[in-house]
């Protein structure tokens, strides 16, 4: 399947995710191909008529250099024979598919002409996403803009001879735009099977069902507080109302709706503000295509290479992460502890002979360390203070890269640490012989053919970890209620 | 005045106001003491139909003692509750500001006026009369605990009638309603004025236009950027056009506009979390009045104790001050530098050579900037376990905290760029845009543009002047400052 764009409307999450996470190929219509021309022949105009006024990057070149004016012709030259150099360094890569989202968002800004780049260069880019992306480093970017991650992306892609001025196309904050898109879509998707792990692991405690009540929506009115007590009802659907447990839970179990609510709102917020991004046309300078005041258009440079809106709220998904993480943990821990839970102590089954017997109580220290990092990494991606660079000019560096990779790295960690809470509420069914509520049935089984309950001492960290890695999977595919085989 | 409640619709964000910084007093309106009478009525009907009920610190004990069952006569309704009176615990020092302990008190009656906390009317109206006397200090420190009953324990010191079965004040989350509640009202002023201080700063530096062109706004498609634009270009509306900064400004003023879309964003998100907390009914355990299904109604355990809203959007507000801060810090920094900024070297005034052309002034602003940085960093649910019921604190007062000093920060750096920018328009001949030149007034009024080589001057103490203007004003929701 390929997806078509025809105009802004076209860069939807939805469509990110087709191409980010599927594979799709994406195509101009003709209509926005006639379009792209048309602006493109209108932008060769405007310069024409105004070869002394300042258009940052087609009069003078960029950075340090824009208080140089020059004619066009001498910028176009200089700009065809300097070649962007590849200057950044990591030993982590951004993957696949955020590189493909991040190509994706970069047609939003030919589409419609408000870079003036010719059709041929934009289906270039386009057809980038026919092949495996070129390697761009996770780190070592983070600077004004996006360029020195562009310079590693876009190097390959041919400018085509008859092209002539474009403006601000090397110029905006694609990268944050792809890069927030696929966090919002895995960060829902991570979201949606936390949700069905911690309902689960509600019913292996055997909390009272109260205290996730339809009735509470009411009296604390807030609308993803109600949608976080909607979701554990449905995965809770038809689970024993009988034999729970006669008084209340512990506070971490009474507490899950409003922070599980907390986090329905920082991801639809992500999600919000990606869409918006997707729809930027973020490029310095932008070109406003000829209309009556203006008949052949007309630049103006502006801060659209920051995004100032995504890390942010990536920063926000990362801390409901650290809270949930710290909550999963605390389930873990309880679920062991017999005089909390009323389970069996630990774990064991009370038949066994204490040389025999075997739990994932080892398991329940292990997250420490991972909700440790994630408390380091989740702090806000703030404005550096610091000047980037020897040029007075761009002062202040964008955040989104860091925002995304510590975002990334927190995802994996609140993975594992739910690995260790769906072992340790598998074990605590096993032990006491209970099913999984009607809804998680098939979850559960699914979670057991990658770490199967313990009935002798095993390791365990190899089978925590490939559920881990089938958490982070889901979030690729979709997958969350893990109905592939393995 | 007085603010009459008669149900939760009645807590909003404006009557918070009125009874918190205004000083109003509350009235238990009478369809909520018809509504309460009713449902406490109901409850000891629900408590004598099936005694055998678990109703959390009614039919048993609290935290950890909420395994033991406790016979209730429900015919003894003047039995106090355990533990009703305990006062509260925690210290350190410093003090919630009284209109914050006002909040609460408001925030509080939210939970009794449609009888969820199965509470007399007298109860409410006690709340209410707390409100016109003097009120309990509540510790600002030591409050971090499972739900909010340290410093509710305070509150409990100042009330004056005795509990009965079934009633408490302890339970709930008033407090974090009313510490989201004080910092949502200071926050559209603060962030005017700081769109006020960019916007001199702006000018200042002659920044291009086109950074703020209005046609931004659609091509960047968010609506707080939106807002931002709109406002910047009201702010500036008559500037000279001719003449500027021929070329881009630095980055630093190019994407304040965007920076202050995101404050935009964060504050209002802070609103909508408050409106939301002052009106919920959070007691554990909650009433819910009679229906079909219930006859009785029912009383059941929940988690409105911990309000986990508050705290993250309290902590994106305090990231947006920070960020404001730096890239205030940036401005003035770049403004003294006349290769970047094109402004005489140092901001001299013509003939005066040498020193320091502001003085000192500016020279300690990284302090405010990376304690804003500091006050920013975001509060998680504590790691620290309290005990084996209480297992997860509510951090509200840390998150509020930090609000209290990024703002803070935020004014001081205001405070500097302000006089930066009024230094850099005096040294330049330049007026301020005309939308601004009555707030330029108020700013010089506190701090004049420097001489060095005129009279001797505590430039300190006109900054911090200045500084408590601007903390003043947004406090009272104005973006007038008192010259």
């Amino acid at each position: 399947m390929t997806v078509v764009v025809t105009d802004r409307s076209d860069f939807s999450l939805d469509n990110v995710r087709r191409v980010a996470f599927d594979g799709e190929h994406v195509e101009f219509s003709k209509t926005a191909l006639r379009r792209m021309q048309s602006a493109h022949e209108a932008f060769q105009r405007y310069v024409e008529a105004n070869r002394d006024l300042f258009i940052y990057g087609v009069t003078t070149l960029g950075g340090a250099e824009a208080k140089n004016q020059r004619t066009p012709e001498e910028a176009l030259r200089i700009r065809r024979a300097t070649r962007r150099p590849r200057l950044s360094f990591a030993r982590e890569e951004l993957p696949q598919h955020a590189l493909r989202a991040t190509v994706f968002a970069t047609l939003i800004q030919f589409v419609e002409g408000n870079t003036a780049t010719h059709p041929g260069r934009a289906q270039a880019v386009a057809d980038m996403l026919k092949q495996p992306m070129p390697r761009v480093p996770a780190q070592g970017v983070t600077v004004p803009g996006e360029i020195l991650a562009m310079a590693h992306l876009y190097q390959g892609v041919a400018q085509p001879e008859e092209a002539g001025y474009q403006v601000g196309s090397g110029n905006g904050s694609q990268f944050t735009n792809g890069l927030s898109a696929v966090s919002a879509i895995q960060s829902r998707r991570r979201l949606e099977l936390a949700a069905r792990l911690f309902a689960l692991a509600a019913e292996a405690f055997n909390v009272p069902l109260e205290e996730y009540d339809p009735a509470l929506k009411r009296f604390w009115g807030d609308r993803y507080e109600a949608e976080a007590i909607d979701v554990l009802n449905e995965h809770l659907r038809g689970a024993r109302r009988t034999g729970r447990r006669p008084y209340e839970a512990p506070v971490s179990f009474g507490v899950l709706p409003r922070l599980l609510g907390q986090a329905f709102r920082a991801v639809a917020a992500l999600e919000e503000v990606s869409e918006i991004s997707l729809r930027a046309i973020s490029s310095n300078p932008s070109y406003s295509l000829p209309d009556k005041r203006h008949p052949l258009g007309r630049t103006f440079s502006n801060a659209g290479y920051h995004n100032a809106i995504c890390p942010p709220a990536l920063d926000n998904v990362a801390a409901s992460w650290v809270d949930l993480a710290q909550l999963a943990h605390r389930y873990t821990s309880k679920l062991h502890k017999g005089e909390v839970s009323l389970l069996p102590d630990r774990l064991y089954r009370p038949d066994e002979a204490p040389e025999v017997r075997a739990s994932t109580l080892g398991l329940a220290y292990v997250p420490n360390g991972y909700i440790e990092e994630m408390r380091l990494l989740a702090q806000p991606s703030l404005l550096s203070s610091a000047e980037p660079g020897a040029d007075d000019q761009d002062d202040m560096s964008a955040p989104g890269f860091l925002a995304y990779t510590k975002l990334d790295r927190v995802s994996e960690l609140f993975d594992m640490t739910l690995a260790v809470l769906a072992a340790s509420t598998s074990q605590a069914l096993h032990v006491t012989r209970r099913p999984a509520p009607p809804p998680l049935r098939g979850f559960l089984r699914s979670i057991r053919t990658t770490f199967p309950p313990i009935v002798a001492t095993r390791d365990l960290g190899e089978d925590a970890d490939a559920l881990a890695a089938r958490f982070g999977q889901a979030t690729m595919t979709g997958d969350v209620a893990l109905r592939m085989t393995v | 005045m007085t603010v009459t409640v008669n149900s939760r619709k009645d807590f909003t964000l404006e009557n918070y106001r009125r009874i918190a910084l205004g000083r109003e007093s509350v009235r238990i309106g009478a369809e909520a003491v018809r509504t309460m009478t009713r449902t406490r009525e109901s409850f000891f009907e629900m408590l004598e139909a099936d005694p055998t009920i678990f109703v959390y610190g009614v039919t048993s004990g609290y935290g950890m003692g909420s395994s033991k069952r406790v016979v209730v006569d429900a015919s003894q309704r003047r039995v106090a509750p355990v533990g009703a009176r305990a006062g509260g615990a925690g210290f350190g020092g410093s003090f919630l500001p009284e209109r914050v302990v006002r909040g609460i008190v408001f925030a509080r009656l939210a939970s009794f006026i449609e009888g969820h906390g199965k509470a007399r009317p007298e109860v409410a109206k006690e709340l209410a009369a707390m409100l016109d006397r003097r009120l309990p200090n509540i510790p600002l420190e030591g409050q971090v605990w499972a739900g909010e009953i340290v410093p509710l324990g305070h509150l409990a010191e100042g009330f004056k009638i005795e509990l009965e079965l079934g009633e408490g004040l302890l339970n709930g989350s008033p407090c974090a309603a009313a510490l989201a509640g004080d910092i949502a009202l200071q926050s559209p002023a603060r962030l005017a004025l700081a769109e006020r201080v960019f916007c001199l700063s702006i000018e200042a530096v002659n920044a291009p236009l086109g950074a703020y062109d209005r046609d931004l706004a659609q091509l960047w498609g968010d609506p707080y950027e939106g807002r931002a634009i709109r406002n910047v270009n009201r702010l500036l509306a008559g500037v000279p056009r001719r003449n500027r900064r021929f070329y881009q400004a630095p980055v630093s003023w190019e994407l304040v506009v965007r920076v202050l879309g995101q404050a935009h964003r964060t504050v209002a998100t802070l609103d909508e979390v408050a409106e939301t907390s002052l009106a919920s009914s959070t007691l554990n355990p909650i009433y819910e009045p009679p229906s079909r299904k219930h006859p009785h109604g029912r009383a059941f355990s929940n988690g409105g104790y911990h309000n986990a809203m508050a705290s993250p959007a309290l902590d994106m507000v305090n990231a947006s001050w920070a960020d404001l801060c730096t890239i205030a810090n940036h401005h003035v920094q770049k403004m003294r530098r006349s290769p970047v900024s094109l402004l005489p070297e140092d901001l001299r005034h013509p003939g005066e050579d040498g020193g320091y052309g502001m003085g000192l002034l500016g020279l300690g602003q990284i302090d405010f900037v990376e304690e804003a940085r500091i006050a920013a960093q975001r509060t998680f649910v504590p790691a620290a376990e309290g005990d084996a019921a209480d297992d997860i604190a509510e951090p509200v007062f840390l998150a509020y905290k930090k609000s209290l000093k990024a703002a803070h920060c935020l004014d001081c750096t205001l405070a500097v760029l302000a006089v930066t920018s009024s230094q850099a328009l005096s040294i330049t001949g330049r007026q301020a845009p005309p939308k601004l030149r009555g707030f330029l007034e108020s700013v010089r009024a506190h701090c004049p543009p420097i001489h060095i080589s005129g009279r001797k001057r505590a430039l300190g103490r006109e900054m911090d002047s200045l500084r408590e203007a601007l903390s003043s004003a947004a406090l009272a929701g104005e973006v007038d400052l008192n010259g």
